[in-house]
């Protein structure tokens, strides 16, 4: 009986749920306007400035609003694809960088270019603006850029004698950069006093994946595939020179922890505790680190052959070819992205421009993000190809063979531009 | 010491007594403190200051934890050694196993429960300090300066959130509360359909005679060897041409019919005797009524356990709900997708997905309290034959 009751209870509990809760519809305000909908994957702060930016813009543009929607980051390729397939899909988006390729592939985006885009694309950083070249077409602009540089645990800087005891806050940031590795020998020399196995303590930590490998392979002047996306040069001396220098890190010179393996203390958790005094990061992670309360530091990636370098992230937004309105889009996301906008966007947000103009014009308090803005000028370009992540699903293991030991560098990178050239760029 | 006593005994008595003094110091320590960070969040107000203000007042406190956690390890202690000192001689080795066994089971409990113990501790860290390990004591992970701030962005109950939403109502739909209300109704429609269609299935399957029974029973289980990430797309497509796009109906209509669910219940209606069907027909029993009072409560077990299994699938589903919501309409975001949100490129939003994970496992959680007996009963079904 007692059972019973209880699955009464449960069902009338159920029914109001659904009475109270099924409807699915929801009042829309339609005023005239021409809606343009812009699928985002913006945060919360992001939302804000973008919705002041879009004011601005349909002030401008009486006819049109623009609706933005905000999607998961993590879903939005598949989201996008299924929409697509059924003609659901929005007139213009904001993308990963790697998914731009793809859709030009399958011929989903329209072709910048036929709406005058030769004539800004300068305005544009060319590393960020190079992710939206496909085949030297340009179907799509940088909304937000980022790269990653190298960050220093100054306490541990300090316990190792590398700098002085009474250096530290803030202020004495200049100082504290003219005591960093210029070079990856330099780094070596620097690694090998930070670390103290005995203590779980190394002076360097990495991820192995191709994306954050870039920045080893970009100092060396390695280059990924061809300009015109045909062949891979993933095998090149440059590259091997790369890899061999990444794994001496490692096996030979012991200064690196091993966060590449499998359930190894990442990068970011082992730099937050004091166990790794050095990381690749970008500036995403600024204020984290801040509010840890950490002491740390950031400077430029140390310079191989060709100099200091890094990789390039962020977003591209793209327009769709089942969009009606492509020219007012087109018009909206340049405003977006137009130096003053982005001075706005920069210095409210604390990110990186992605245009030219606005390099002058940004001034950050935070004396980091000028490190970041100083690193990005020497970003090296991304590899452009259809399926980005088919392409660190091919490379990964066999760098990670390297870095543990089972292959040479040459023999490793052999085999994956093998792979890349037959699976990627030649089907 | 009396004469009787085996200094084995005590010896291995002094050990585990060691070991139990420890186990409770240090987790009712972590739990009072637990129970002082929560008293110090809720009296403090919203931002970083706030969180500095909560960790003073934590400070404060930190005498009263460690006090209350020192009386409790000292009357398990007395408790265990007056316990230890009364048992007759010739039970003290039994005694010894039991509480060999009673710690050897704490430790499992403090396993199984610590990710929970992390999540909700991590849920009052404020952002950037979610990887931080203390130093002095790594297994401390009870924030220092706690904060509500997490909970209130979840809700929406913070001054930014409030600002915002008035301006605009239907981003303020946009919260957790929807999101779980809107997954409440979905998994729990779905995990109620689910079953009684599969039970009804599987009725047909196992006692009713059929032309070519078997040979359609071996063609649905040969459906489960195909891929469901296959049928993602086509099912979409229906979904669009049947006008479902961005309902609830969307969610789980395509999945209402589960071979697994068939499967599992015919297996165990094989073994209901067929002698009790006959004897309710005899008794005029319709086909519906043998059906409802006979069968349905013989296999209730393993029926709970299907409507569980389909909850727990439905609450936790995440590409297909992704795909089928339309994010202009809150009202059409589930929970998995909800949380999704505060994932960005590079991070993640580690103390918000941390609270809103505390509401989420709450329902599961319930249902799994009110269902184990029956669910437990179902999973162990069939290990005996008899």
């Amino acid at each position: 009986m007692k059972e019973r009751n209880l699955i009464i209870i449960a069902v009338i509990a159920y029914l109001a749920l659904v009475f109270v809760g099924w409807d699915d519809s929801i009042a829309t305000s339609p005023d005239g306007r021409t809606i343009l909908t812009f699928w985002h994957t913006y945060n919360d702060q992001e939302e804000v400035i973008l919705r002041e930016i879009i004011k601005k813009w349909e002030t401008g543009n009486p006819k049109f609003t623009i609706r933005p929607v905000r999607i998961p980051f993590d879903g939005h390729k598949p989201k996008l694809r299924t929409a697509l397939t059924v003609g659901q899909g929005p007139d213009m988006a904001r993308v990963d960088w790697s998914f731009v390729c793809e859709l030009a592939r399958k011929n989903a985006v329209v072709d910048l270019g036929t709406l005058g885009f030769e004539t800004i694309r300068a305005q544009y950083l060319p590393a960020a603006i190079g992710s939206c070249n496909v085949g030297g077409k340009f179907y799509g602009l940088p909304d937000q850029s980022n790269c990653v540089a190298m960050f220093y645990n100054r306490q541990m800087f300090r316990d190792a004698g590398l700098l002085p005891a009474t250096a530290g806050d803030s202020a004495e940031a200049g100082e504290f950069e003219n005591v960093l590795p210029k070079t990856w020998e330099e780094f070596i020399e620097f690694g090998k006093k930070l670390t103290d196995e005995s203590k779980g303590q190394y002076a360097f930590a990495m991820l192995n994946t191709l994306w954050w490998n870039l920045t080893f392979l970009n100092t060396y002047g390695a280059r990924i595939v061809s300009e015109d996306g045909t062949k891979c040069l993933i095998d090149s001396d440059a590259a091997v020179g790369a890899v061999e220098m990444m794994a001496s890190l490692f096996a030979k010179h012991k200064i690196e922890a091993g966060a590449w393996r499998p359930g190894a203390i990442t990068p970011e958790q082992g730099f937050v505790n004091g166990k790794y005094a050095m990381i690749m990061m970008g500036p995403w992670n600024l204020a984290k680190f801040k509010n840890a309360k950490m002491d740390f530091g950031v400077g430029l990636i140390p310079a191989g052959p060709a100099g200091t370098s890094t990789n390039v992230g962020g977003t591209d937004v793209v327009i769709f070819k089942g969009s009606k309105y492509a020219e007012a889009c087109y018009s909206f996301l340049t405003f977006f992205t137009n130096a003053e906008n982005q001075v706005r966007w920069c210095t409210a947000l604390n990110q990186l421009p992605i245009n030219l103009g606005a390099y002058d014009l940004v001034k950050f308090e935070d004396q980091h993000l000028m490190t970041f803005m100083e690193q990005m000028k020497h970003a090296g370009p991304n590899p452009v190809v259809k399926d980005f992540g088919l392409l660190e699903d091919l490379v990964n293991p066999e760098i990670e063979a390297v870095l543990s030991g089972q292959k040479n560098a040459k023999e490793a990178l052999g085999s994956a531009a093998k792979k890349v050239q037959e699976r990627l760029l030649d089907s | 010491m009396s004469k009787d006593m085996h200094p084995g005994r005590v010896f291995a008595f002094m050990i585990l007594l060691a070991i139990m003094i420890t186990m409770s110091y240090v987790i009712s320590g972590q739990l009072f403190k637990f129970g002082a960070m929560v008293i110090s969040a809720f009296t403090t107000g919203e931002g970083a200051e706030s969180a500095m203000q909560a960790g003073e007042l934590m400070h404060k406190l930190t005498p009263v934890h460690n006090g209350l956690a020192v009386i409790v390890a000292i009357v398990m202690t007395i408790c265990v050694v007056q316990r230890f000192l009364r048992t007759k001689n010739e039970m003290r080795g039994a005694f010894l196993k039991r509480m060999f066994l009673y710690e050897a089971l704490a430790v499992g409990v403090v396993v199984v429960l610590f990710p929970f113990f992390w999540m909700l501790c991590t849920s009052f860290k404020p952002s950037g300090q979610e990887l931080v390990i203390s130093k002095t004591n790594p297994f401390d992970i009870v924030p220092s300066e706690p904060t509500l701030d997490n909970f209130r962005r979840v809700l929406k109950t913070d001054a930014a959130s409030v600002a915002a939403g008035a301006l605009d109502p239907i981003e303020n739909k946009k919260n957790f509360g929807t999101y779980f209300l809107n997954s409440l109704l979905v998994a729990t429609t779905a995990a109620f359909l689910v079953t009684l269609f599969a039970s009804m299935g599987a009725y047909v399957f196992s006692k009713k005679e059929l032309p070519y029974k078997q040979q359609m029973f071996m063609l649905l289980l040969a459906t489960m060897m195909i891929p469901g990430m296959m049928f993602m797309v086509p099912q979409f497509f229906m979904v669009c041409k049947m006008g479902l796009f961005g309902t609830k109906w969307a969610m789980f209509l395509p999945h209402l019919a589960s071979v697994f669910g068939i499967f599992m219940l015919k297996q165990f209606m094989d073994t209901i005797p067929d002698s009790l069907i006959e004897a309710a027909q005899i008794d005029g029993a319709s086909e519906w009524q043998v059906f409802r009072v006979v069968i349905v409560p013989l296999a209730l077990p393993i029926i709970l356990t299907l409507f569980l299994l389909t909850f727990l699938f439905h609450w936790s589903n995440f590409l297909w709900q992704l795909i089928v919501t339309n994010f202009e309409n809150p009202l059409s975001i589930t929970l998995p997708v909800g949380l999704a949100l505060f994932r960005g490129q590079y991070t993640s939003e580690l103390g918000l997905i941390m609270s809103a994970s505390c509401f989420s496992i709450v329902p599961i959680a319930v249902l799994f309290l009110f269902a184990q007996r029956y669910f437990i009963e179902g999973m162990t079904q069939g290990a005996v034959k008899e």
